[in-house]
């Protein structure tokens, strides 16, 4: 490449950067130990398509959302309590990153990609395996409810300490789902926290987007501008949970 | 003519009388190591096919179909057959991973189909990860 078409390039890129932040996809690794993938910037929606509040949400309730693939399902919960806040976690591979507690005037709303870390169960649209059990509910993964569980082989995850892994084979947490709330209470969706399992989830569930979502490649497609929101009940026929 | 008509009527009352007997057989723990053991044969004879690319893929194709007819009898077959009481609960799971092992076998001959080796190798990890799954919730 000449100098100058670099440096045109480099111009153009630079500028790309300022105008559009979050442009810059690559995973970052903090002076503070944070493991943060940046996405494109998503609105939740509801199914009418209109801007989905975060003061709208029921306690508990299991809301799912794809982020930040079209096939990469979420699940949004809105707990009883704020969550803790700047908990410590590490990846199976070591390395540590800070989970910045919950969203909204509580602090009490997460989310967390909801591909469980050990075999990558998932809810589909047939079926769910994997959900949040409310603090009434009951699980035989984990000594209380209050958490989220796979059901495919009783891995338990706290919501309160950034997706923890409390129990089960799974060696690591849940990827969190990084939200802001704004002033007129809309909820985005901006980035993913911890070890990030989507690669292998695109890899292993390939043929099961084209029955879901008309096509492999479809399925690999990054969400853009908006995701709708559905209670997780709306979304799998089938809710099983142990 | 009648009596052709006769035989047809015959043949139809004797296949839903042994569709039904079927049935209604238990699936016992002898039937279950039986199948078990074509599963792990099966695994192997694809392994090989891959190994060493025997003609057309022949190996491949003949272990996939021995592992959907285990999985085509095991669909039709009450969980409680082949489930521990303990284990009775995970009926679920134990279809799903019926289901996704189908997904994974029916891709697998669609790339032995399209020539594409890495995609079966692919595919064949897939499934044998699934056979670990299931081990792993379900066997003591």
């Amino acid at each position: 490449m000449k100098r100058r078409s670099f440096l045109k390039l480099s111009g153009v890129s630079a500028m790309t950067v300022v105008i559009a932040p979050s442009l810059i996809t690559q995973k970052l690794y903090a002076d503070n130990g944070d493991l943060y993938q940046s996405y494109e910037k998503i609105q939740l929606k509801d199914a009418e398509g209109n801007p989905f509040k975060a003061s709208t949400l029921k306690k508990e309730e299991n809301y799912v959302f794809n982020f930040p693939m079209v096939s990469t399902p979420c699940i949004m919960v809105d707990l009883t309590e704020a969550t803790q806040k700047d908990v410590k976690l590490k990846s199976a591979d070591g390395t540590e990153y800070i989970f910045k507690g919950g969203v909204g005037k509580e602090g009490a709303i997460v989310a967390f990609s909801a591909i469980c870390p050990h075999q990558l169960t998932h809810p589909t649209p047939d079926d769910s395996f994997f959900q949040y059990v409310p603090k009434s509910g009951k699980t035989i993964a984990y000594k209380e409810a209050g958490v989220f569980v796979c059901s495919s082989h009783l891995s338990a995850f706290t919501p309160l300490d950034g997706g923890k892994h409390v129990n089960g084979p799974a060696t690591e947490g849940l990827t969190q789902i990084v939200l802001e709330v704004d002033a007129e209470d809309n909820i985005w969706a901006v980035g993913a926290l911890g070890p990030s399992k989507f690669h292998d989830y695109l890899d292993a569930f390939k043929p099961e987007f084209k029955k879901y979502y008309g096509g492999k490649r479809k399925g690999k497609k990054l969400v853009k501008v908006e995701a709708k929101v559905v209670p997780l009940a709306n979304f799998s026929k089938d809710l099983i949970q142990y | 003519m009648k009596i052709v008509k006769n035989i047809g009527k015959g043949i139809v009352i004797a296949a839903v009388m042994t569709a039904s007997t079927y049935a209604s057989e238990k699936y016992t723990k002898v039937d279950r190591i039986k199948d078990m053991i074509t599963l792990e044969n099966a695994m192997g004879k694809i392994q090989k096919g891959i190994l060493y690319r025997s003609d057309n893929n022949k190996m491949v194709l003949s272990g996939i179909k021995d592992i959907k007819n285990v999985l085509h009898t095991i669909e039709k077959v009450e969980a409680s057959d082949f489930l521990d009481n303990e284990q009775l609960y995970a009926k679920k799971f134990a279809k799903k991973t019926g289901l996704l092992l189908e997904m994974y076998l029916d891709e697998m001959e669609d790339e032995v189909k399209r020539g594409n080796p890495d995609e079966v190798i692919h595919n064949y990890a897939l499934v044998l990860r699934q056979c670990t799954s299931c081990h792993l919730r379900l066997r003591k």
